[in-house]
């Protein structure tokens, strides 16, 4: 997009990561970069190995070769507990909240635990939450807990943000307030990396798109880009 | 998970010099218990949902376990050290 910042080199990224799932190879070699400034969809069909390399980006899952590099730095094993200390905030493809504890109470404990404090209310009322601060997650409705969810994040003020599927199973109304929310972050110099199936929401808001498929990956420099090349379409779009 | 733990270490009493076989053995069953109550604590985390907000926040799963077994490893202990005879 043309009113993004100046592109700095990735914050975090994840290299030639090999894994395997018992007999099942599931990425031959997938890469995935975390760029501040841009939005990047990783995109392909189901089962394409997209959650496993974002998972292994976040430091939640170990690959079983490849690299994951932070600020230019290669670690062989990296942690999601090292890397949140770093900057990164990820949002797994379940629920990320305690069911059992309040929203605003859980939103606090972000805001004490990284100064943040004043940043909650504002955070909240940008992503529409603030009515639901003393429910538990489990009394919300989905759009509402995935919104609580990326508020979470908000509050954080990482430098990447990494999401599975934020969109899944939401209203689009829920998923464009998150998206916009995500596009400003990435604005004011963020970094975001996130899969989803639901391209006439994700496609306007993403940047650049890393195509995961058969284990591997191909980065395209825009949108444009990825739709104008047929072997993408084929693969991934419905035929029309 | 609390309860069954105090209910378990309130029939066991700790050892806590090897001074004897069964000191030692009364220390082994401590450590064990120790063990076995962080384990129930892990469970627990897994089967309740949203271990994702903690690491997120740094905080591993190790010491989350460890933090929210405390309360009943403190449990265990002032009830080991209630029901141990006094040594004379």
């Amino acid at each position: 997009m043309s009113d993004a910042p100046a592109l700095g080199p990735p914050i975090l990224e994840a290299d030639c990561v090999v894994k395997r799932y018992g007999e099942r190879l599931v990425l031959k070699s997938g890469s995935v970069r975390a760029i501040p400034g841009l939005v990047i969809g990783l995109l392909g069909r189901n089962g394409a190995g997209k959650s496993t390399l974002l998972r292994i980006m976040a430091g939640s899952l170990a690959p079983d070769s490849g690299v994951v590099r932070v600020d230019g730095a290669g670690r062989l094993a990296v942690s999601l507990p090292w890397l949140a200390d770093r900057g990164v905030f990820f949002f797994p493809d379940r629920d990320l909240l305690h069911p059992r504890v309040s929203v605003g109470m859980q939103l606090s404990w972000i805001g004490d635990r990284f100064h943040r404090t004043a940043a909650v209310r504002d955070v909240c009322e940008l992503m529409g939450i603030t009515a639901v601060l003393a429910s538990k997650p489990r009394q919300l409705s989905g759009g509402e807990r995935r919104r609580a969810e990326v508020a979470c994040g908000l509050i954080r003020a990482p430098r990447v943000l990494i999401l599975d599927e934020p969109l899944r199973g939401i209203a689009p109304l829920d998923a464009e307030r998150i998206l916009s929310a995500l596009r400003a972050f990435a604005r004011a110099g963020g970094a975001v990396v996130l899969t989803g199936h639901e391209l006439p929401l994700l496609l306007p808001a993403v940047d650049r798109v890393t195509w995961c498929t058969a284990g591997t990956t191909r980065e395209f420099a825009s949108v444009a880009q990825a739709m104008g090349d047929f072997a993408f379409r084929r693969d991934f779009l419905p035929l029309r | 998970m609390v309860y069954i733990a105090v209910r378990i270490a309130a029939t066991i009493p700790l050892g806590f010099a090897a001074n004897s076989a069964a000191d030692l053995a009364g220390l082994m069953i401590g450590i064990g218990l120790v063990g076995f109550t962080v384990l129930l604590v892990t469970i627990d985390q897994r089967r309740n949902g949203a271990p994702d907000l903690f690491p997120n926040l740094g905080v591993s799963r190790t010491r989350l376990a460890a933090v929210a077994a405390a309360p009943a490893l403190l449990g265990e202990i002032v009830l080991a050290l209630a029901l141990v005879p006094p040594r004379v």
